[in-house]
């Protein structure tokens, strides 16, 4: 009675703000809007067979979404494996400050800090002066407004995500493991592959979920970055709901971009299960 | 040279001397436990000998061949560590077969020889379990076998049994020597459990912060330690101070005015002040006669403390106290008991440092 009733307030609130409204979003996809952009206030299927029957929505909008968020989340996790792995790796007074650094960003207004990629990858900002200056190009790379641009901000994004979740699991990991691999005749790389990896892959699996459910869902990045040249699920969600006028149809592209992460949070928990047994048993030893 | 040979060895992190100038010779098939407080360097001594820790200065040798520059994974060695450090995802047969793996052993040989060091250690029966799903004593078996399954130079074991409650650890120290012995490895044991040292090992090391204080065998160790240290580490002891003085073809330890204890030990050292200690199991109890044995010492029976298979007196000396091992045949005291020792203290070599 007692336990109810204190979680009661969570309840209301998460109910309120969550629940209640992502229930409108499924049934506004259900219903159909009239040429002026009223909502009709009767049960249809028309939107999701318009999405799924159009090339266009189906190819170019929903395929290159996860498409472009799976390669972000693959360069995320190596590059945020790397970073975890240096820190877990360092002094105890170092890690602290690196720690700190990666979460840096974090507190960053995500248009500032896209914004200021923009800068970076331009025409003649630090990366293409660099690229040009040492003759790695003859002229400068088309760095902004394309897919290439998305992937590299949406990674920028997600890296700090897959650091903090595998540098976690790392820190668990008893160095004397990889020592033990070492006095039967394993040579660093061969204890890292051998011990240390293995024993790593629930900071992956979580890293690279974490990762992937940011990207799919990204805004900022695709409408900065891809410059209204490359479609993405949340933008084409939020300007067929402001200039189409379209609310039933936004609402729809914004339930099948739910339905993928669920559909990826699902194969998340089949995989932990699967590689769950290591992870318990570092728990236990 | 022995199988392992360890040259002028020193360890210092900083100003902080770990290891000072260490110099030890461990022959061929040889048993030998380096024992020492936490801290006193040991566990450093044998990370530096497998090659997981870098000397600052000397030179180790295994088998003949100089590996003070091979990295751990070039050196033939097994090592145990104290937590067992057993791979978590891997069954207990990889556990053990991961090192012949790394030597690309074909899958013949590879079974039949982890199978054979399972056996070796009785876990033939376990061998798809994974670490987790085992006793503490299998998980330690386990880290044994996959020690010996290379067949190595040397087997290195850092406080391998002090993870181990009491009956398990017996158990297993002898086991693990008859494992040793069967096999006839060189084996090095660190461990600040000097029964566990004394009853195991063909020699002991008694280290004391990165020096080595006495190498000898565990009798002589127990028997004949050279210094206070020493003879406070490996069992009970109990010290006399005084001066030295000859009494007919015995010496004696002249404690106070009245009070003179039998002394044995080397050198002729009559005149001068040293230090001579006794083990609880070394003095008999007597009831003080009216006249003889005057001079002997005396104490006061504080209590009798039962173990079961033994018993100790805690016995009051001036202002110290002392235990006895009760003997079975001795007549029994009671507290409060004035009772004179019977017993023969042997004096320390090193008297000079004594303070």
């Amino acid at each position: 009675m007692k336990t109810s009733a204190l979680v009661l307030p969570a309840v209301v609130i998460l109910g309120a703000f969550f629940v209640v409204p992502l229930i409108w979003v499924v049934i506004l996809s259900f219903l159909g809007a009239g040429p002026t952009g009223e909502v009709q206030h009767a049960f249809t299927l028309g939107n999701y067979v318009r999405f799924l029957t159009d090339s266009y929505y189906v190819n170019d909008l929903l395929l290159r979404t996860i498409r472009l968020a799976a390669i972000a989340t693959v360069f995320s996790v190596v590059i945020g494996y790397l970073g975890a792995f240096v820190i877990a790796r360092a002094a105890p007074t170092t890690q602290t400050w690196m720690i700190l650094l990666v979460m840096l960003p974090l507190w960053v207004n995500l248009v500032v800090r896209t914004l200021s990629l923009m800068v970076v990858l331009g025409r003649n900002g630090p990366v293409n002066q660099i690229l040009v200056g040492l003759g790695i190009t003859a002229r400068p790379l088309p760095l902004l407004y394309n897919e290439t641009a998305v992937v590299i901000g949406m990674v920028q994004v997600a890296v700090p995500f897959v650091v903090l979740s595998v540098f976690g699991v790392l820190q668990a990991i008893p160095r004397q493991l990889e020592q033990a691999a070492m006095t039967v005749g394993a040579t660093p790389l061969a204890a890292f592959r051998r011990v240390t990896l293995p024993l790593s892959v629930p900071g992956i699996l979580a890293g690279s979920v974490l990762a992937f459910g940011i990207n799919v869902e990204s805004f900022v990045v695709p409408i900065l970055l891809g410059g209204g040249r490359v479609r993405f699920m949340s933008v084409a969600a939020y300007e067929t709901a402001t200039v189409s006028n379209n609310l039933p149809f936004a609402a729809t592209i914004g339930v099948i971009l739910l339905i993928v992460t669920m559909v990826m949070l699902g194969v998340y928990q089949w995989a932990v299960r699967s590689a769950g047994r290591p992870a318990t048993a570092i728990q236990a030893a | 040279m022995g199988q392992i040979s360890v040259n002028r060895v020193s360890k210092s992190w900083g100003s902080f001397v770990a290891l000072d100038s260490i110099d030890l010779d461990v022959r061929e098939g040889e048993f030998l436990s380096v024992l020492g407080p936490s801290g006193c360097g040991k566990s450093t001594l044998l990370r530096i000998i497998a090659g997981l820790e870098a000397p600052s200065g000397g030179e180790i040798h295994l088998a003949g061949r100089n590996v003070t520059r091979d990295p751990v994974w070039k050196r033939r060695i097994g090592f145990v560590f104290q937590n067992f450090a057993l791979w978590p995802h891997l069954s207990v047969f990889r556990n053990v077969s991961m090192g012949l793996e790394l030597r690309r052993t074909p899958a013949a040989e590879l079974r039949k020889r982890v199978n054979d060091a399972l056996a070796m250690v009785q876990l033939e029966a376990l061998a798809d379990r994974l670490p987790s799903q085992l006793s503490g004593g299998q998980q330690q078996r386990v880290a044994l076998a996959r020690a010996i399954v290379l067949k190595p130079e040397v087997l290195l074991l850092d406080e391998p049994l002090s993870a181990l409650d009491k009956n398990l650890r017996q158990d297993m120290q002898v086991e693990l020597k008859t494992l040793q012995q069967t096999l006839g490895l060189t084996t090095v044991f660190v461990t600040h459990d000097q029964e566990e040292a004394l009853s195991l090992s063909d020699r002991v090391v008694v280290m004391n912060k990165g020096v080595i204080e006495q190498l000898d065998t565990p009798d002589a160790i127990y028997n004949r330690p050279v210094s206070e240290y020493v003879a406070r580490f490996v069992g009970e002891a109990f010290f006399f101070r005084g001066r030295v003085e000859e009494r007919g073809a015995t010496q004696g330890m002249r404690l106070a005015e009245d009070m003179v204890i039998p002394v044995e030990g080397a050198g002729q050292r009559a005149g001068r002040d040293g230090v001579a200690f006794v083990r609880p199991e070394w003095v008999t109890l007597d009831t003080p006669q009216p006249h003889g044995d005057v001079e002997l010492p005396r104490g006061v029976v504080d209590r009798l403390m039962f173990f079961g298979q033994s018993s100790d007196y805690l016995v009051t000396l001036g202002n110290r106290q002392m235990r006895v091992k009760r003997r079975p045949d001795a007549p029994k005291f009671r507290a409060g008991d004035t009772v004179i020792l019977r017993c023969q203290a042997r004096l320390l070599p090193n008297a000079a440092s004594a303070p």
